[in-house]
């Protein structure tokens, strides 16, 4: 049996913003990267902030 | 800034002081768009545009004051937000700017809808669905990039305020929270619950197709 998952996966969504902000402590940031590394369900939310993200500023380049 | 847009903004800003016609006209093709976006967040249009125009005024008549500390373009939003802000009060509308309630909106004022986006089902409740394979085609379709537009436009003030000048505007966070006046925290927490509203609306968004 492998070690469960540090953090809750609600936890790892709240600190999203923060890790792709580098705005984490060494340590959550740690935690949070082991918890993505065993939970695919949070890669792809991240990955679904990170297109978000990208979208939001393609519409803004489009209008400014 | 690096020290190549600090020299930038020294030649920008002498010619900006001798009354170069250039120079303005420069300075009001980078960011006159984006100071009518964020003043129609706050302002009916034609009061928007009125904001817009006695900014552009300000920055005409204090240009000799400005001292240098912040940029150029954090300087203009600035005299922007303080402009809107006098305009709100004078219309006797609601300020919701993030220098006056972005503590608030951080805690409570996103409500109900916001807090239900990290619960709601395809965030936290359901298998969230893969977008790293939608087609390149489909991420460039007008129709999605005016819906996010609108999406933006719907967040609460303070979430769409940051949202507007981070990932619309390419506001670095530091810029973003000086222009707003918040702190770097309130700035990210704001920016974190106006993503993940804008998020789920995208989700319903391409769910539909
Ligand atoms: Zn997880």
């Amino acid at each position: 049996m492998t070690d469960p998952l540090p953090l809750h996966c609600a936890e790892v969504l709240d600190l999203l913003t923060e890790l792709l902000e580098d705005a984490l402590s060494a340590t959550d940031r740690l935690l949070v990267e082991a918890h993505l590394a065993g939970c695919e369900d949070c890669r792809i939310r991240r990955e679904q902030l990170r297109v978000t993200i990208e979208l939001i500023g393609r519409a803004g380049r489009r209008v400014l | 800034m690096d020290s190549r847009t600090r020299a930038g903004e020294q030649v920008l800003l002498a010619a900006l002081r001798a009354g170069d016609q250039d120079a303005y006209r420069e300075l009001v093709d980078r960011y006159d768009a984006g100071l009518r976006r964020v003043a129609r967040g706050h302002l009916p249009p034609a009061a928007a545009e009125e904001a817009v125009g006695e900014t552009w005024a300000s920055v005409v008549r204090s240009i000799d004051r400005f001292e240098g500390r912040s940029s150029v373009k954090t300087w203009i939003y600035r005299i922007l937000l303080n402009t809107l802000r006098t305009a709100a009060g004078r219309e006797g509308r609601v300020v919701p700017f993030s220098a006056l309630g972005s503590a608030h909106d951080a805690e409570t004022a996103s409500g109900a809808p916001v807090e239900d986006t990290y619960r709601g089902p395809g965030w936290l409740g359901a298998t969230p669905s893969r977008w790293d394979d939608m087609p390149h085609e489909e991420l460039e379709r007008e129709e999605l990039l005016d819906m996010i537009l609108e999406a933006v436009d719907m967040l609460p003030p303070a979430q769409r305020e940051v949202v507007e000048l981070r990932d619309l505007q390419g506001f670095s966070a530091a810029e973003a929270a000086e222009v707003l006046g918040i702190t770097a925290v309130n700035q990210r927490v704001l920016l974190h619950r106006g993503r993940v509203a804008v998020r789920r609306l995208l989700e319903e968004y391409l769910s539909h197709d």
